[in-house]
């Protein structure tokens, strides 16, 4: 009874606007002090600190810092311009480039919202020069930088990883395929919207020698996934390391090959990106206070026996995990969501006989699509910054992409061999 | 913030750079122990000691910061439709429960760090309480960043969006 009265406190303290690492905090030490079966207040407190403490949180900053430096080191641009080279002529073309960058961005930044102001900030212009209305291309920029944290790498998979105990390289290898997928389903509507409305209807193929020109350009950049990941995947790095490694060589592309990042902007671009993490990771502290004293209250149990009598299997089980998630992703940024809900759900879906991987990357992609959902939501809100559009006029051009995501969200879940297939072949 | 007082944004500043230089020297030692690793086949065994509790300094001195620019993580969609007068009396109340929170968890944070200071960590052979340290340091900045805040809310009546900006919008 008191354990419910601490999450109605919770639930009072952040509707009013207290943010999260404060609420959480009070609720769990409020709880502490008045429960008489609660662990010694001492002992939650030390948790505000272990939490954090182990060496693998430090991929969170430098993935972040690196983040920052590629996108302000003119790498952006560079891929912009070999997708525009590349896939500009289709149908939709500039609609398809937008997504293909995002991609492309999503496998070297761990952040969604990174990717769609990186991106956005050059497509919407030129989407808008072509015909394109500013709500159709916010919309499209708010959906496709939500890829960036399916493609690996990722700071929610990390997060989910370090807090669930599997493996970081089994999940990253797991939103490869669907992150594929989710773009293939948003390039197919840019063709379809080129298709019915006639702007952009493309152009002629392109000249071979231009799309070398621009891959020429753009392949430092592109080099960097291949080192972030093929160091993880192989295991010459573990991902902290491998995170450290893309900081110094984005550091230096950007510095050095570009030129575009001046040296005076690093220490800015530092705090900037420390203070982030430090929100993520003060909040990681504090939930994670909170997982521990649901658990020690035996929560999950009682919430099994109830989720039991709501599903009888495993597939009633996940459409459950799914209409929770996105409401939680639509409420919540997915750092905070992942860590209240992991350790609610992990114990239950062990329990179904899901797969902790999989648990993963289904959780990882009902909040990518929470990103872009109105009201709340990172992308959302860095696109509408960016196309200049109103969250109303924004929102009607989201609901194709809603739908679409969506329905690839029941295949990722339903069929199990599209995201973990890769994952089964590397074992 | 908007008319901070000069020593508060000193304050400011001191923790911006001492940041920039932990965020830097972080980096270049987990670079330095790949490379060492590598090519001279060490490893750099003090490394990841250092690591955790640059870490943990970074976040909670970091949430310093962030308490500064209004920038922790929070719902703020029930409250943003008010308008200023009813949004500056909510914005107080948030802020007078975040320093009551930050105010627990410096004096707790004290306790555990005198609780564990005789404990000496494995490979740097310091005293354990320079981990706990960082916490009830980290909330005591953090508060006085949030009572600077709470007293220019009530003393102007503005919300806190005007007064310290908001990212979060």
């Amino acid at each position: 009874m008191l354990i419910l009265a601490m999450f109605v406190a919770f639930l009072v303290l952040i509707a009013f606007g207290t943010p999260l690492f404060y609420a959480l905090a009070l609720s769990t030490l409020g709880y502490a002090l008045i429960a008489p079966s609660a662990p010694p207040l001492e002992a939650l407190v030390m948790n505000f600190v272990t939490a954090i403490e182990g060496f693998y949180f430090l991929a969170i900053p430098l993935f972040i810092i690196a983040g920052e430096l590629i996108s302000q080191g003119g790498a952006g641009q560079r891929l912009v311009v070999f997708a525009t080279r590349l896939l500009g002529f289709l149908p939709g073309g500039l609609g398809i480039v937008t997504v293909s960058s995002s991609m492309l961005f999503a496998g070297m930044s761990g952040s969604a919202v990174a990717d769609s102001a990186a991106v956005g900030s050059v497509m919407v212009p030129g989407m808008e020069r072509k015909g394109y209305t500013r709500a159709y291309s916010g919309a499209l920029v708010a959906a496709a930088g939500t890829i960036g944290i399916i493609i690996p790498p990722s700071i929610p998979m990390l997060l989910y990883a370090f807090i669930a105990n599997v493996s970081v390289a089994d999940l990253f290898i797991s939103g490869i395929v669907p992150g594929i997928l989710f773009g293939i389903g948003m390039m197919v509507l840019c063709w379809r919207h080129a298709k019915r409305t006639g702007i952009d209807i493309g152009g002629p193929k392109p000249d071979a020698r231009e799309v070398w020109r621009a891959f020429v350009a753009a392949f430092p950049v592109l080099l960097l996934p291949a080192i972030i990941l093929g160091g993880i995947f192989s295991g010459v790095f573990t991902p902290t390391e491998s995170a450290a490694v893309a900081v110094v060589y984005s550091l230096l592309i950007g510095r050095f090959h570009y030129g575009d990042l001046s040296l005076p902007d690093v220490p800015r671009l530092l705090v900037s990106s420390l203070v982030t993490s430090a929100t993520i990771l003060l909040v990681v502290s504090a939930a994670s206070v909170l997982s521990w004293l649901i658990t020690f209250e035996s929560v999950p149990q009682m919430l099994l026996s109830v989720v039991a009598d709501m599903a009888s299997g495993k597939f009633a089980f996940l459409m459950l995990v799914n209409i929770f998630l996105l409401i939680l992703g639509i409420l919540l940024e997915p750092p905070p969501a992942l860590l209240i809900a992991v350790p609610l759900l992990l114990p239950l879906a062990t329990q179904y006989g899901v797969d902790p991987v999989h648990l993963g990357l289904i959780m990882t992609c009902n909040l990518a699509i929470g990103l872009f959902t109105p009201p709340v939501g990172g992308t959302l809100f860095v696109a509408a910054k960016v196309a200049r559009v109103s969250m109303g006029e924004i929102t009607r051009e989201l609901v194709p992409h809603f739908v679409m995501c969506v329905l690839i969200l029941l295949l990722v879940t339903y069929v199990p061999v599209i995201p973990m297939g890769l994952v089964w072949l590397t074992k | 913030m908007r008319n901070e007082p000069v020593w508060l944004a000193g304050l400011g500043q001191a923790i911006e750079w001492i940041l920039a230089a932990a965020g830097a020297f972080v980096v270049a030692l987990v670079f330095y122990s790949v490379l060492s690793r590598f090519f001279l086949h060490t490893d750099v065994a003090w490394s990841s000691e250092v690591c955790t509790l640059l870490l943990i300094w970074m976040t909670f001195v970091g949430g310093a910061l962030a308490a500064r620019q209004n920038a922790h993580l929070a719902v703020i969609e029930l409250v943003m439709g008010l308008s200023s007068r009813p949004r500056a009396r909510v914005d107080a109340l948030a802020l007078a429960v975040s320093a009551l929170t930050l105010a627990i968890l410096t004096w707790y944070g004290i306790t555990l760090t005198i609780f564990s200071w005789d404990g000496i960590s494995v490979t740097l052979s310091i005293s354990n309480g320079w981990w706990y340290l960082a916490m009830p340091v980290g909330c005591a900045l953090m508060l006085i960043f949030v009572l600077a805040q709470l007293v220019a809310v009530l003393r102007t009546g503005q919300p806190l969006s005007a007064i310290a900006g908001d990212p979060n919008q």
